[in-house]
């Protein structure tokens, strides 16, 4: 009876033992993981909170100013609450019409009756694999004022020839179906895979208690593709506060430098990150710069969070 | 995905501090110099060369014609992973001179070179005063006017250089020029506003213009500025601009078309211009512009004090841009030299352009380099051209000029606010 207990604690022991083991084995597999996020990641983060809090040129000495910084950009600066509305009419144009049409053509390449499914399952996707400068020549040319094929076509129907350089509306229309483009494979891609994990004993079952396809589609095939679509529109919302080199290099092609590092001549493209860039390497204001990335951040947690509680509220 | 928003600015930070290079490749006094270039200069051959001569020094060339500045400001501001001699565009150098950065290189003698240079880019190199010198120049870019002669033609008008040249003496006889040319032959005769009489415009009104001497904002008060935007309004409701920017896309195809009759370009630009217009060779010839001339680009090399081998750097450079070397970079690459002795040479006078309809182009640049008014190179007033680069296809779209300026001003300031 004396032994029992003492063996219970050896077992105890050993088994805390092994769990310390565990623990600490788990951490070292984890770690790299965290060494390079803390070098990259927090570290610069945690740095750029630092910077905000100062009038910074980046080479020469930092001069603290407190809270001036965030106090400007929230309270004077017109163009900072521009760049955060140009930010999402560029998301609204493209982001919902590009995930309906992503989901339309993986339905359709997932129909047994097409045939060389690979051939367009790469063209589509080519896209996103070729190069931004490429695309943004090709873009500009599309949409150059005088030479541009879209006001070439619209010449020929005779309608109106769009300034697509000074209207701002028409700028950003372009940036979004850049974007729209551009992502367009990715999200199909995605949305084929979520289509292939839906087991095909649904459809048979559905298919011999009578349903129609129409039917098929909304009550299996939708419900079925939530967690695909609401994964492409996650990634879709914090890529797409985001959004940088698509605005700035389309504009480097259609205008020339100068004007695309203001997002166009009425600031109609300039997203949040370009005006993030702008003021670091055009008015080398560092702590500015700083805020804004800052408040950049809030913003995309804010949405992360709303994603979150939206995702919550699907499940239950 | 949010740290990497965040992160995005200082991770530039991290991302270009790798080996800074600077570092020996062996022993026996054999020197490896990290030199951060873009692809403009065209120095490889000369490089080569350099290196044959001196077995014991290898230049070990990185260019980046993107990032090249940020990278540059980056690694200086981090204390480390900068290179033994670094380019910087003669926008970007006011931003640059700060004198806890740099080697002074009349510590190594430049002061000596400085007589073989154009005074107005060698200046642009060092301190106001000319005790601190941070960078010597590269090549220059003095403007003249390339010009359509099918366009002069239409419009009934002399197209031969001597008389385009007399015929656009001064920017009132531009206008003029560009009215006829409007009337009779339905060609506006500038690119557009801003590349085509604002930034030329300012580039020649002297030496402090933007900002004074003292590095105020001084472009309402200083009547230059404003004469410059009335004046490229004026061309632009006159309808005598394509709005077809330099670089945009448009520009790229109206120089084939020939959708303009003129275009201001220092010599580097004639390349741009030759590939995109291919189907207009010999429709292009090159006079001199309104107003003398004005310097447009050229860059410097610089060597960062933290260089550890600031001397060898030295020998490198100033051997690399000294007269004989910027003639033969003339000859091989047609990178204009910033040595006007050179001026003289055979290679200046028989150097023509099919192209430009044989235009003796050597000879332009020549004498207009040597019109090139001095330009403020403490203040960084580029930035500020920028700005005006943005606001005035506005006013070639028809925008209420003074509004346009109002609002200029306007996002002059804040920006320097920030």
């Amino acid at each position: 009876m004396e032994i029992v207990p003492s063996t219970e604690q050896s077992v105890r022991k050993s088994r805390f033992k092994r769990r310390q083991n565990d623990n600490l084995s788990g951490l070292l597999y984890t770690s790299p993981f965290f060494i390079l996020f803390a070098i990259f990641g927090l570290y610069p983060a945690l740095y750029t909170i630092y910077v905000s809090f100062h009038k910074w040129s980046l080479l020469g000495d930092k001069e603290y100013v407190g809270f001036r910084n965030y106090r400007l950009l929230l309270t004077q600066d017109p163009l900072f609450w521009r760049s955060i509305r140009n930010t999402f009419i560029i998301w609204f144009e493209s982001v919902p019409l590009q995930l309906l049409l992503a989901t339309l053509m993986a339905v359709l390449l997932n129909q047994a009756f097409l045939k060389w499914k690979g051939v367009f399952r790469f063209l589509i996707f080519l896209p996103n694999i070729t190069s931004l400068v490429a695309i943004s020549l090709i873009f500009a040319n599309v949409f150059s004022v005088k030479y541009g094929l879209v006001n070439y076509l619209l010449d020929s129907i005779g309608l109106n020839r769009i300034d697509w350089v000074v209207t701002p509306w028409a700028t950003q229309f372009a940036v979004s179906m850049l974007i729209l483009w551009r992502y367009l494979g990715f999200h199909m891609i995605i949305q084929l895979a979520g289509l292939q994990s839906i087991p095909n004993d649904l459809y048979e079952s559905a298919t011999i208690d009578g349903a129609s396809k129409t039917q098929q589609f909304f009550r299996i095939t939708l419900p079925m593709l939530m967690p695909t679509l609401l994964f492409s529109l996650i990634i879709a919302t914090t890529g797409g506060l985001q959004i940088f080199t698509e605005p700035y290099s389309f504009m480097t092609s259609l205008v020339g430098t100068g004007a695309a590092v203001n997002g166009g001549s009425s600031n109609q493209v300039l997203t949040v990150v370009m005006y993030l860039y702008k003021t670091a390497f055009t008015d080398r204001s560092f702590g500015y710069s700083s805020a804004i990335a800052n408040l950049l951040f809030l913003l995309i947690m804010l949405f992360s969070l709303f994603n979150t509680f939206v995702v919550r509220k699907l499940r239950d | 995905m949010a740290a990497a928003g965040m992160a995005l600015l200082i991770g530039l930070t991290a991302c270009s501090s790798k080996d800074s290079g600077s570092s020996d490749s062996g022993g026996g006094g054999n020197v490896t110099l990290t030199f951060w270039s873009i692809n403009g200069p065209g120095l490889d051959d000369l490089i080569k060369k350099y290196q044959n001569d001196h077995p014991n020094i290898k230049i070990d060339v990185q260019v980046d014609d993107k990032n090249r500045n940020e990278n540059l400001i980056t690694a200086l501001s981090a204390g480390s992973g900068v290179p033994d001699i670094a380019i910087t565009a003669v926008d970007d150098i006011p931003l640059l001179k700060n004198e806890d950065y740099w080697v002074n290189l009349k510590d190594f003698g430049a002061d000596k070179m400085g007589g073989d240079f154009l005074e107005t880019r060698w200046k642009q190199g060092t301190s106001a005063d000319g005790s601190f010198i941070y960078g010597i120049p590269t090549d220059s870019g003095p403007m003249a006017m390339a010009y359509r002669k099918d366009i002069f033609e239409a419009a009934g008008l002399a197209s031969d250089r001597e008389s385009v040249s007399k015929m656009v003496a001064t920017w009132d006889d531009y206008y003029n020029t560009g009215l006829i040319i409007k009337e009779k032959a339905n060609k506006p005769i500038a690119t557009d506003a801003y590349f085509g009489a604002f930034l030329p415009l300012i580039q020649q009104a002297g030496e402090y213009t933007i900002y004074d001497k003292d590095g105020n904002l001084s472009i309402e008060t200083n009547p230059a500025v404003k004469k410059a935007w009335d004046f490229a309004a004026k061309l632009s409701s006159a309808g005598l601009t394509a709005k077809q920017p330099d670089f945009s896309a448009d520009w790229n195809v109206g120089l084939d078309k020939g959708d303009f009759a003129t275009l201001f370009a220092p010599p580097w630009m004639l390349g741009i211009v030759r590939d995109n217009a291919p189907s207009a060779s010999g429709q292009w010839d090159i006079a001199m512009m309104p107003g003398g001339s004005a310097n447009w680009g050229g860059s410097f090399l610089l060597i960062p004090k933290q260089s550890k081998h600031q001397k060898e750097a030295y020998d490198f450079i100033s051997w690399v841009l000294a007269p004989a070397q910027q003639l033969e970079l003339y000859k091989t690459n047609g990178n204009f030299p910033s040595t006007p002795s050179v001026y003289s040479d055979d290679a200046f006078k028989t150097k023509k352009d099919a192209f430009y309809s044989d235009a003796p182009v050597g000879e332009i640049f020549a004498k207009a380099a040597e019109q090139v008014q001095p330009i403020d190179s403490i203040h960084n007033w580029a930035s500020v051209t920028t700005t005006a680069s943005n606001y005035l296809p506005k006013v070639d779209a028809g925008e209420d000029p003074e509004k346009t300026w109002a609002d200029f001003v306007k996002e002059v300031k804040a920006n320097l606010s920030k």
